[in-house]
């Protein structure tokens, strides 16, 4: 399924969103390898300190028309593989909106879901409609808990029209992991061939910062 | 032809009666990264000796350089450079003369027309063009004497150039990989450095398909012949139905070409018959109209089709093919081709 249209505050001349929709996301949790480095006397140096963990999410898509394959060739020429970077909005990364703040409307109070300890400062916030496939993005300025129960989400733009159990994800910077893109075709039948793809992304939060 | 690399002694792939077939090393070369050349060489040995330690030396050489090229000719004619050459370890007076000259499947007023009764001396070569007609494959064979103060030898050669294998059929499942050659390297903070190295696309694709015993014999032979030889093989996720009747140039296509991938890069087109497979037509693309849904090929359609099915097609190496039996009298057929796709 494809996103068809994109609400943002997104800045940057150079936007790109993944618009593909996918039927199963699943994050692994391996972590970017970041290089030791072992001293001159032998003493094992960490250096991760120096860049911020990005997750390895893998996705399985599901294309079911000839509009949605060559979106993704498309995107995937665009992207020269796993060279240029875009916002990938994961569908997976549930937070659950509980209500607005009465005071501030770019503020919203969620379940609490461990999310101010997982904000890295750079995401931005997706809110897809399924009515009419659209997506809304709005930039998130920080998250703090409230209590055991419920977090505070601080938008830099107002988001509209949610409801409660509304699902709202995370829209975060990365690139495809690997330098290619393998589609798997069940049937031939004019039309009507089941094809899939399963996509590793990697998230890269330094240039998710720039963006 | 980009380099020609000299062969070493490590790379004998065929003895016999003096004829000594060299696989080069860098085989596959990429020339712009469009046709894949499969580059042989084959030199004609006169005289081998042993030295102290017992190992057979070859110093009398006559040098067909390279003798087997697979490369995209299938629809177009083709100038095709080679080069003959007398290779002397000792500079002596060793002539070669080409005395006979045998030209099989050679259309047109084309090749060795200057070589017969031609007399290389000692690293003498001729840099020849062999015009490449549209159908058929190529051998020339020939005959060359070698002149020594003492003796004079007569010795056969051979030249061949041989088509692209097209493989027509429908698989029942397949995968296509689409790969971007890229280099990603870090800096000194660990930030990441990416940059494509092709801006064209490495395409492999799998295809699966179900056999009959009665079909089993066919794909033997196709596959067998097609080894090692560059196979045009249908894109089977890139189909198309006609709209009308498929009798002219001209292909109008029910599907909005807008949405089709690899229509902007290949240059071929396979109609298979859904009931007949076997029956097929081949043909060059010309030019694209997205507007009208409309196809122009080179050839114009000679045959009928109850329930035509319209590819797209690519020149393809050879990766892979094996054939297991399933069951009773069922065999699952799998075959694994690649290619750098581009105009």
């Amino acid at each position: 399924m494809l996103v068809n249209n994109i609400n943002t505050t997104l800045t940057s001349a150079s936007y790109n969103i993944f618009k593909l929709i996918p039927t199963k996301t699943q994050y692994l949790i391996s972590y970017r390898n970041i290089q030791d480095v072992v001293s001159f006397l032998g003493t094992r140096t960490v250096v991760n300190q120096l860049a911020r963990k990005g997750k390895i999410i893998e996705m399985e898509f599901f294309l079911s028309s000839d509009v949605e394959r060559f979106y993704l060739l498309d995107f995937f020429r665009q992207v020269r593989g796993n060279v240029g970077g875009f916002w990938l909005p994961v569908y997976a990364s549930d937070i659950r909106f509980y209500d607005y703040d009465a005071n501030n409307n770019t503020q919203f109070i969620v379940y609490h879901n461990n999310l101010f300890k997982s904000f890295l400062g750079y995401e931005h916030l997706v809110y897809y409609n399924p009515n009419d496939y659209s997506l809304t993005v709005r930039k998130i300025q920080s998250i703090v808990e409230i209590d055991s129960n419920f977090e505070k989400v601080i938008l830099e733009d107002t988001i509209l029209n949610l409801t409660k159990d509304t699902n709202l994800h995370k829209l975060i910077y990365g690139r495809f992991l690997d330098s290619d893109l393998q589609i798997q075709y069940k049937t031939t039948a004019q039309d009507k061939y089941i094809a899939s793809a399963v996509l590793k992304f990697i998230e890269l939060p330094e240039e998710g910062v720039l963006q | 032809m980009n380099t020609i690399n000299y062969l070493n002694i490590g790379n004998i792939i065929n003895y016999s009666n003096n004829i000594f077939e060299f696989n080069l090393n860098k085989a596959n070369i990429l020339n712009n990264i469009k046709y894949t050349y499969n580059i042989n060489a084959k030199y004609y040995t006169i005289r081998r000796f042993k030295n102290v330690a017992g190992i057979e030396i070859f110093f009398e050489q006559f040098w067909i350089n390279p003798s087997y090229i697979d490369f995209g000719i299938i629809t177009k004619e083709v100038n095709q450079n080679f080069i003959l050459q007398n290779r002397f370890v000792f500079f002596d007076k060793k002539i070669i003369t080409i005395d006979k000259i045998e030209e099989i499947g050679v259309s047109t007023e084309t090749i060795f027309p200057n070589i017969l009764n031609k007399v290389f001396y000692p690293y003498e070569y001729v840099n020849m063009t062999l015009n490449i007609p549209i159908n058929g494959d190529i051998k020339v064979n020939g005959e060359f004497i070698f002149n020594d103060t003492t003796q004079s030898i007569t010795n056969s050669f051979s030249y061949s150039l041989i088509r692209a294998v097209i493989i027509p059929f429908i698989p029942d499942e397949y995968s296509e990989i689409v790969k971007y050659l890229t280099s990603i390297s870090r800096t000194r903070t660990l930030k990441e450095q990416r940059r494509p190295i092709s801006d064209l696309p490495l395409l492999e694709i799998t295809y699966n398909k179900k056999l009959r015993e009665s079909d089993l014999d066919k794909f033997i032979n196709i596959v067998e012949y097609g080894q090692g030889k560059v196979l045009v093989c249908p894109i089977t996720s890139e189909n198309f139905t006609p709209s009308s009747t498929l009798n002219s140039n001209q292909i109008i296509v029910n599907q909005n070409l807008n949405n089709y991938f690899f229509i902007d890069y290949v240059n071929y087109l396979i109609i298979i018959d859904e009931q007949n497979q076997d029956n097929y037509f081949f043909s060059e693309i010309t030019s694209v109209d997205k507007t009208t849904n409309t196809i122009y090929i080179k050839n114009i359609i000679n045959k009928t089709f109850n329930k035509p099915i319209i590819f797209l097609a690519n020149l393809f190496m050879y990766k892979d093919f094996n054939i297991e039996q399933q069951d009773y009298k069922t065999y699952n057929m799998t075959l694994g081709v690649s290619s750098y796709v581009g105009k």
